[in-house]
């Protein structure tokens, strides 16, 4: 069990964010979320800046989480989940330091990321 | 010389013999013939005039045989004709007598020709005594007859063998002559038109028109004009032809004319000829003009020389507007290949696929995909233009990235999908009790996500509706009688995540409705209320009624779960679940100030 980290979940499609909550909580991680919407996780950044992100990057229509990751950006690690394989491109270009895992992702892979940050 | 004539015997009554004689031998070797006296049955000479001097043989002819006297004159149809004339004292004579002889005796013989008389010679009583021979040379006339018929039967040769058709008339209008080409054509003899009048023969008496307009050209050629036209005039078989047709009048020195020269080529085929590369012409620039696709020509200086309809459209510049202008003159601000002229001639290939984005008037403020090909259009091996062909797939390519874009999407979905599936899997896992019963929920939240994505994929993942998607999860449990399930009020649009939410829980209402609730017992029934606000969900009541007593589960189900934490994120709603004595209610209550989250 590594160090029990505060970690933000971002993502539209509710039964995944709570699955990815439940996960990363089951590993005796604090949730911060899970959120749905950019504003609801933008409120909650600004509220408190957490250990660690997982964002997904695409929201529905044309909406990303790129608003949130500038926020996070250099005071939090962030890890984009995303379905698509190159589309998402651009915003990864933008946020070099970030981790990507494809949709649907590996849970080991997550926690390991949440375990290595 | 000795002589002994009858002349120099009739003519001594007015001089002395002597002087006769002398006379006589003087004229006779002056005479323009040869002249001599046979005798015998071997003809031997008697006399010859001093003419046969300048002929090869022996030196002195007298009392020789013929054959050896004169051996050049002694063929065998000579000698014969020699023979006859002393059997039966007839004249004879060789018109045309051709003879071998050698101009010197070192030299090859060449051909003479003679006009050669043999007469009687008689006594006095009148019996033949031998034979007169007068030759006279011809040579010069034969040989300018000879020349005068070979010029005649090349001029014949030429005649007849011309492809044209020639005659000759008179300038009444009489055919005195046609050559056979004419003839042949027109299945004709000599003798079926020469003397006859022009316009009655075979190849114009077909018709009066014709006829007409041939005598009014027959009388102008002869007043001295020169006549052309194009004509059609019948030929063998009743075919018709059509004939560049020429009258030449042939004027004499005092001006008149003295015949008519008319001449004809077939231009049937030429006509035919011309017909069809007007046709494939005609053709040609309908293809050309009529073809969706740009094209045009440019000149090796690169100026327009043809342009099509559709190549004018794509510029919105007419046609004729080009014409003679380089490119950048007709469209200063496009955007051209620098030189596809030297290009071309520098590799010796075609350009194709050259792709500019270049503004045209024809979309002002617009950027256009324009792709070019160039080609050279060579003749004869040799480049004289080049060819181009330009298409707009300005909308090809939008519709192509859209096509990507669909196809990324439906990537995004199919993972998104995934995710979902994998999620929903977890939460069954950790819901279940044992391991059929985590295949049977599963299988069933799978079905229902199914749905949902079917319910999507009908309106192309613009969403859905709500009704639409309670009918999908509750109907199967309602096949009897459909009277226990009813839906009231309002409907709203969700948007595709939601379906997904949405499906999945309502799909567990109806499946505790349908395995413990009111639908598990016959008189149970559900109702359903919707109200909505501003076009989002305000508030659902799911209400079960006449179903068994139900109570609080002691531990949280997937439906549980689902309805308390997915409905509510989704809409910012709050959700109670009451379990009362006849069935369970679930009210679902939107935060009023919030719209449902996109």
């Amino acid at each position: 069990m590594s160090t029990p980290k505060r970690v933000l979940v971002l993502d539209d499609e509710v039964i995944v964010a709570m699955d990815l909550a439940q996960t990363i909580e089951e590993e005796g991680h604090a949730v911060i979320g899970p959120f749905h919407t950019v504003e609801a996780a933008m409120r909650a950044v600004s509220d408190a800046m957490p250990d660690c992100a997982v964002l997904d990057v695409n929201l529905g229509e044309s909406l990303t989480s790129e608003p949130v990751a500038a926020m996070l950006d250099g005071h939090a690690p962030i890890l984009f989940l995303s379905g698509y394989e190159y589309a998402g491109s651009e915003i990864f270009a933008r946020f070099p330091g970030a981790a990507r895992l494809p949709k649907p992702l590996s849970l080991d892979d997550l926690l390991d990321w949440v375990r290595s940050v | 010389m000795t002589m002994t004539t009858r002349p120099a015997q009739d003519a001594d009554h007015c001089l002395s013999d002597h002087e006769t004689r002398a006379r006589l031998a003087g004229i006779l070797d002056t005479a323009p013939a040869l002249i001599s006296l046979h005798e015998g049955k071997d003809h031997r000479v008697t006399y010859c005039n001093a003419l046969h001097d300048h002929l090869p043989g022996p030196a002195d002819r007298l009392g020789k045989p013929l054959v050896e006297a004169m051996p050049e004159f002694a063929t065998p149809e000579i000698l014969a004709q020699f023979d006859r004339v002393r059997a039966t004292g007839e004249a004879a004579e060789a018109t045309e007598l051709p003879v071998e002889i050698a101009p010197a005796p070192d030299r090859p013989a060449v051909i003479r020709h003679f006009r050669q008389v043999l007469q009687p010679d008689r006594d006095e009583q009148g019996r033949i005594t031998g034979v007169m021979r007068f030759a006279f040379e011809i040579t010069d006339e034969v040989a300018a007859r000879q020349s005068a018929d070979r010029a005649r039967n090349r001029l014949q040769t030429l005649q007849d063998s011309l492809a044209a058709f020639v005659g000759m008339l008179t300038p009444d209008g009489t055919l005195t002559e046609a050559n056979e080409t004419a003839l042949s054509a027109a299945g004709l003899k000599p003798e079926d038109v020469i003397g006859r009048k022009f316009w009655d023969a075979y190849w114009w008496s077909w018709s009066e028109d014709s006829q007409t307009r041939l005598k009014a050209a027959v009388a102008e050629a002869a007043r001295g004009e020169t006549v052309r036209y194009d004509a059609e005039v019948r030929v063998a078989g009743g075919a018709h032809i059509v004939i560049d047709f020429q009258l030449v009048p042939v004027i004499e020195a005092d001006g008149s004319v003295s015949c008519i020269i008319p001449s004809a080529i077939d231009i049937t085929q030429r006509l035919a000829a011309e017909e069809q590369l007007r046709e494939a012409l005609a053709q040609h620039q309908a293809f050309f003009d009529n073809t969706p696709v740009g094209l045009a020509m440019l000149d090796l200086e690169r100026r327009w020389i043809r342009v099509n309809p559709a190549f004018a459209a794509l510029f919105g510049i007419p046609a004729c507007d080009h014409i003679g202008k380089r490119p950048q003159e007709v469209v200063p601000d496009g955007v051209f290949h620098p030189d596809p002229v030297a290009e071309i001639r520098r590799t010796g290939q075609p350009i194709l696929g050259y792709e500019v984005r270049t503004p045209t008037p024809a979309f002002p403020g617009q950027e256009r995909i324009l792709v070019h090909n160039f080609f050279p259009i060579e003749v004869d091996g040799e480049m004289r233009a080049v060819g181009k062909s330009v298409q707009d797939v300005t909308e090809q390519r939008a519709a192509e990235d859209r096509q990507a874009l669909l196809i990324a999407e439906l990537q995004h979905r199919v993972k998104n999908t995934l995710a979902t599936v994998q999620s929903v899997a977890r939460f069954t896992a950790r819901h279940s009790e044992d391991k059929a019963a985590l295949v049977a929920s599963l299988q069933d939240r799978l079905a229902a996500i199914a749905r949902s994505h079917d319910a999507l994929t009908r309106d192309n993942w613009s969403g859905q509706w709500l009704t639409t998607l309670i009918r999908n999860e509750i109907m199967p449990y309602d096949n009897e009688t459909s009277d226990r399930v009813t839906i009231t009020g309002d409907d709203v649009r969700l948007n595709p995540a939601q379906v997904m939410s949405f499906g999945l829980a309502l799909h567990e209402l109806a499946t505790n409705a349908a395995k413990y609730g009111a639908l598990s017992v016959d008189g149970g029934r559900v109702e359903i209320s919707i109200r909505a606000a501003r076009g989002a969900l305000s508030r659902l009541v799911w209400k079960e009624i006449g179903g068994p007593s139900v109570e609080a589960p002691t531990r949280t189900g997937f439906g549980s779960f689902l309805l308390d934490k997915v409905l509510g994120a989704e809409l910012g709603a709050t959700v109670t679940t009451e379990f009362e004595s006849d069935g369970l209610r679930v009210v679902v209550n939107a935060a009023s100030d919030r719209q449902a989250p996109t």
